[in-house]
């Protein structure tokens, strides 16, 4: 019974999802525009041998991740619209577990998550990013796993929040910082400590860490060898090229990884969060509901 | 027989405010039973008490055979429910829409097909299985909000002023389907600030700050009040002391909103000449009224039931006038 309800709860998050085409189609323009205009950008800027990766490539798994969370999280508005447009009563006076209402939402947020994931995903093959057939596998389960944690949390954020104004003041405000201080954009190595503490309370960085583990063969250049000196070269002449070798050296040993954290690490932190996000959505859906 | 609704001193309080002041009262099964008040008289609050969405303060209520506080799920599986507000996903069609209560009250495969089709039959909304409920008419909605809370088959159906804002066809079309419903055994309870909606009812309850006035078939409450009632105009300055000589002469004369006092009386006939002797040329009109329920209303409270809206009685179909 409590699953049956889960499902048809699941099927009404998607059957809208298909319904509401404008709402597919306006996710992607954000994502979309950083992907192509940072992509191309800096990959022009900075030459790929130095940084050791395809920018666009490193970008990329960082830009799906924000799409995945920006539409799980979007998830939680429809909690809103519940109340708001009075559906709400109706599970209300339905004789189910608030608890199967949540499964089923959450697990809506993160099929709906995915679909776009994919799609997205889709347009990165034109875009010249074409992960294997197993690297992609792996990135549509990140992805799931994202939605579910990211739902939690819109479920979460639409039970606490009374209106719909709030909740999308609430997305911007928390949508930006997330993704900008997530990795998504660079990698964390070589960021001031301070900053890193930010990154590393953020939940989206594990996730576009453990995206990066999966398509690090994708991303890395290994093509940048040390220029080879001629060993027959004059004394003053090997003098007056240390520095050089020096500098080229020293750019070598700062040369970012693209990934910071362990992949066990990575998996544990989101499952951490993923059961916090699951258990306060369960919570409060179930006291906003006052059943 | 086991009544479908029993409550008993129920109280239901918000802070200080007292919303439902220990209201006792049972339904039968299969009977149509109204509650008749103004906005405000705590008919919401009941019903969402009984309907398991408020938890009352106090007092026992059980429906269906079952407690509402104690067996909520119980209840609601055998319960369905039409809100004064409409609670329909309007993103999705009609059948979607049918769909998730099925699934939710544990109806699918063939049986929901089956259902879906038997309920959009009552409410004439076949039609229109798979339009977008958004681009539904009110009437429309609300008719589907009805066959939804007739997928389960509940005993007992809920409806709560079911033809507020509404046009006159869609509110008589609302009470074709309330009969027909009736046919099948269902217990249907709704409230209404209509009186002549409630007039449809077996049995009426009277409701004014949370209290339970009078409870009895429409025709006992009329009969209640003393018969007729002879409505008279008089001259403005007048007012008051005609109605301390209609209290002398052993009447219980009521003044109503426009200033016209109204008397209610066994013998019509034989009132009116004493009433024009008594008190000769003061009085400017006569009328006489065949009671209704907002006479009953009047009766008991003083006051007219809807004082700032207009009746709707010219929209109801020929055959409930009694």
């Amino acid at each position: 019974m409590g699953l049956r309800v889960a499902y048809i709860v699941w099927w009404r998050e998607l059957r809208r999802y298909m319904l509401d085409r404008g709402r597919m189609i306006a996710m992607f323009f954000q994502p979309l525009m950083f992907l192509i205009v940072m992509g191309y950008g800096i990959n022009s800027v900075f030459p790929k041998d130095l940084m050791g990766f395809d920018y666009m490539k490193f970008l990329f798994p960082g830009i799906l991740a924000m799409t995945v969370f920006m539409t799980a999280f979007m998830g939680g508005i429809t909690v809103i619209w519940d109340r708001e447009f009075g559906f709400l009563k109706e599970l209300m006076v339905a004789p189910v577990r608030p608890t199967w209402v949540v499964v089923g939402r959450i697990l809506g947020s993160a099929t709906v998550a995915t679909i776009q994931g994919i799609i997205f995903m889709i347009i990165g093959y034109f875009l010249g990013i074409r992960p294997d057939l197993m690297m992609t596998l792996k990135i549509v389960a990140t992805t799931f796993a994202l939605g579910i944690m990211v739902g939690g949390l819109g479920i979460y954020m639409g039970s606490a929040m009374k209106t719909t104004e709030n909740f999308m003041a609430l997305m911007n405000m928390i949508v930006q910082p997330m993704l900008f201080l997530s990795g998504a954009f660079f990698p964390i190595d070589n960021i001031p400590n301070w900053l890193k503490w930010f990154v590393y309370v953020n939940p989206l960085t594990y996730a576009v860490d453990l995206m990066r583990h999966i398509t690090a063969s994708m991303i890395k250049i290994e093509t940048l060898s040390m220029p080879q000196i001629p060993q027959n070269l004059p004394p003053q002449a090997m003098q007056a090229l240390k520095p050089i070798m020096d500098m080229l050296n020293s750019l070598m040993s700062t040369r970012p990884n693209v990934t910071h954290f362990s992949m066990q690490t990575d998996i544990l932190v989101m499952a951490g969060f993923t059961v916090v996000f699951v258990l306060l959505a369960g919570w409060k859906f179930a006291v906003s509901e006052g059943v | 027989m086991e009544n479908a609704i029993h409550v008993e001193n129920l109280v239901k309080k918000y802070g200080n405010f007292e919303a439902v002041k220990g209201i006792s009262f049972d339904v039968r099964k299969g009977e149509l039973f109204a509650f008749l008040g103004p906005n405000g008289a705590g008919k919401s609050t009941t019903i969402n008490i009984l309907v398991t969405v408020l938890k009352p303060t106090s007092g026992i209520v059980y429906v269906a055979g079952h407690d509402v506080v104690r067996e909520k799920l119980q209840v609601r599986q055998r319960i369905g429910v039409v809100f004064q507000d409409p609670s329909l996903d309007s993103r999705l069609t009609v059948e979607d829409n049918l769909k998730i209560h099925g699934y939710v009250y544990g109806i699918y495969g063939r049986e929901l097909q089956k259902r879906m089709d038997e309920v959009l039959d009552i409410v004439e909304l076949k039609g229109v299985k798979k339009r977008l409920v958004k681009h539904l008419s009110g009437g429309m909605r609300r008719r589907l909000e009805i066959a939804r809370g007739l997928m389960h088959t509940p005993q007992v159906l809920f409806l709560d002023e079911p033809t507020t804002g509404l046009d006159p066809q869609n509110r008589a079309k609302i009470w074709d389907y309330v009969e027909n419903i009736r046919t099948t055994g269902t217990t249907v309870f709704f409230s209404t600030h209509y009186m002549d909606e409630a007039e449809y009812a077996d049995r009426v309850a009277i409701m004014d700050h949370g209290k339970i006035l009078a409870l009895d078939t429409p025709d006992a409450l009329k009969k209640g009040i003393g018969g007729n009632m002879i409505v008279i105009g008089v001259k403005k300055d007048k007012t008051d002391s005609v109605l301390e000589k209609l209290k002398q002469m052993g009447f219980t004369p009521h003044k109503a909103n426009d200033g016209k006092i109204w008397i209610p009386v066994s013998d019509t006939a034989s009132t009116i000449p004493q009433l024009f002797s008594a008190l000769g040329d003061v009085i400017t009109e006569v009328d006489i009224r065949i009671p209704t329920l907002n006479d009953v209303f009047l009766t008991l409270t003083g006051r007219e039931l809807r004082d700032d809206e207009s009746s709707p009685e010219k929209f109801v179909p020929m055959r409930f006038r009694r």
